[in-house]
């Protein structure tokens, strides 16, 4: 395209700010009933298909059946590239296979949430931050679908947009858009038929699954003297402390690393405390859409790293003081 | 857009995809102009295609190169779809296989509760680590950290990345 005017192409970037202004905001209300609704489709319909995960240059996908029947849901899903790894869930209760890790797993309750995105909150508190509209009309794996697309609030984080078939109310597809509208991370049936019809074979596990804690512990503070070492305030509006990690470094037993996941209820920052200075240029670095900023302090460094715009993890960087 | 970048940095951007239509036409002149350039555009690339495991560019490719960039009056950038440019780059592979650099064992997770951080003081169990520095190139630092980012954004259940990091309980 041969843009030779910067009026002209001014003129398009106004054009379509009016645009979105007039687009259809959905109301808080309708927003929340269209969420929960897929939410709750994607844990109560029965059907079976092949869904596609992309997440910057790696794709995977996965073959996934569920059933709901007289009350009871039973779901199996299985990868199918890559290691094999495949879980069953009866109910509440998960049973996993990893080929390619111990399987030692305590599952996060959050990782749980049948709605593609990685919904760990609860719905309204989600569109505090980001406000749904909607964008038209699409076809997913053979099926129309409506198309939504959740849209940051502020300039902290990035749109995701949902394709979210009517009739059945499931969520067919979601993708996470970067600073450029580019797609960052898509889930995506590209086959999936509804309705239970179908043998239940297919819901037995074929690799010896095991089973898998859930983690049911709600929101403990903050552990490991966190909370004396540092002043922790203005943190970006809308992230919360998810789970806090103990991580130590292969090979230095001693170096104690504090991992704070945070999330807004669909995207997650990392943020690193290091009781040491670590190798690493101070400031801020990025790939693709992940932003990544080393605040290095006296004898400890600070690292952020997340799939959000930079202001994001300079303000996550800066939150953190040592007392 | 800044004026004082210097050619080079205009280079990268154009390489990113993040150039104006404009401007990119002015640094695809200067592209052909000058064979100092040229090189660090053939370098850049075939560093990004050795990270991303494409196999490399044959040595004779600049040659073919020049000759077809002085032929052409319009070269189409490689659209490379990146953020707005800011800070420094980062060249890490992220799906290779990860030289785990991270055991890590959750102190809790729960679900989400309120709307406001956890501020709650206490009691303090402080245990201070030797501030030990440890001697690790940047990319496996890096990596380290992507790997430890991702174990714990990722939904094990809908096929997040390979867990790379194992979470194992903390030896004491």
């Amino acid at each position: 395209m041969m843009i030779r005017n910067p009026l002209y192409l001014l003129g398009v970037q106004l054009l379509l700010a009016t645009s979105l202004h007039a687009a259809d905001f959905l109301s808080p209300a309708e927003a929340t009933r269209l969420i929960e609704r897929a939410n709750q489709a994607a844990q109560q319909t029965s059907y079976q298909g092949v869904f596609m995960h992309q997440h910057d240059d790696m794709v995977e996908s996965f073959r996934i059946i569920q059933l709901v029947e007289g009350g009871s849901e039973q779901e199996r899903c299985e990868s199918l590239d890559g290691p094999t790894r495949e879980y069953v869930r009866t109910g509440a209760q998960y049973h996993m296979f990893h080929e390619d890790t111990p399987l030692n797993l305590v599952l996060d309750r959050a990782a749980t949430s049948r709605f593609f995105p990685r919904l760990t909150h609860r719905v309204g508190d989600v569109l505090a931050s980001y406000q749904l509209r909607k964008l038209g009309r699409d076809r997913v794996a053979g099926l129309e679908a409506d198309v939504y697309q959740l849209e940051p609030r502020d300039g902290l984080r990035y749109p995701h947009r949902l394709w979210i078939n009517e009739a059945s109310g499931l969520l067919l597809k979601s993708m996470m858009l970067g600073a450029q509208r580019e797609p960052v991370e898509t889930y995506t049936f590209v086959q999936l038929r509804l309705g239970g019809g179908f043998d239940k074979k297919l819901l037995k596990p074929v690799n010896p699954v095991h089973p898998v804690l859930l983690d049911s512990s709600v929101g403990k503070p903050l552990q490991g003297g966190l909370e004396s070492q540092w002043q922790i305030r203005d943190l970006p509006p809308g992230f919360v402390l998810q789970k806090q990690i103990v991580r130590t470094p292969q090979g230095d037993k001693g170096r104690k690393v504090q991992h704070l996941v945070y999330s807004d209820g669909l995207v997650t920052v990392s943020v690193f405390l290091d009781p040491s200075v670590v190798q690493l240029a101070p400031g801020l670095a990025r790939q693709g859409s992940l932003h990544f900023f080393v605040r290095p302090l006296p004898r400890q460094t600070v690292t952020v790293l997340g799939e959000v715009p930079a202001e994001t993890v300079k303000a996550f960087a800066a939150a953190f003081t040592p007392r | 857009m800044s004026a004082k970048l210097t050619a080079e940095e205009q280079l990268s951007a154009l390489m990113d995809g993040e150039l104006a239509e404009a401007e990119a036409r002015r640094v695809l002149a200067e592209l052909q102009a000058s064979p100092a350039l040229q090189v660090s555009w053939y370098e850049w690339h075939m560093q990004q295609d050795s990270q991303h495991g494409h196999p490399l560019l044959s040595p004779g490719f600049m040659s073919g190169f020049s000759a077809r960039l002085s032929a052409e009056p319009v070269v189409v950038a490689p659209q490379r779809l990146r953020p707005a440019r800011t800070g420094r780059r980062l060249l890490v592979p992220l799906t290779a296989a990860a030289s785990v650099a991270f055991l890590g064992v959750a102190l809790w997770q729960g679900l989400y509760r309120s709307a406001v951080p956890v501020q709650a003081p206490l009691a303090a169990v402080s245990q201070p680590a030797p501030a030990t520095v440890v001697a690790q190139v940047d990319v496996d630092a890096v990596r380290a950290y992507l790997a430890a980012h991702r174990e714990a954004a990722n939904n094990p259940l809908n096929g997040g990345e390979p867990l790379q990091v194992a979470l194992q309980p903390e030896s004491k």
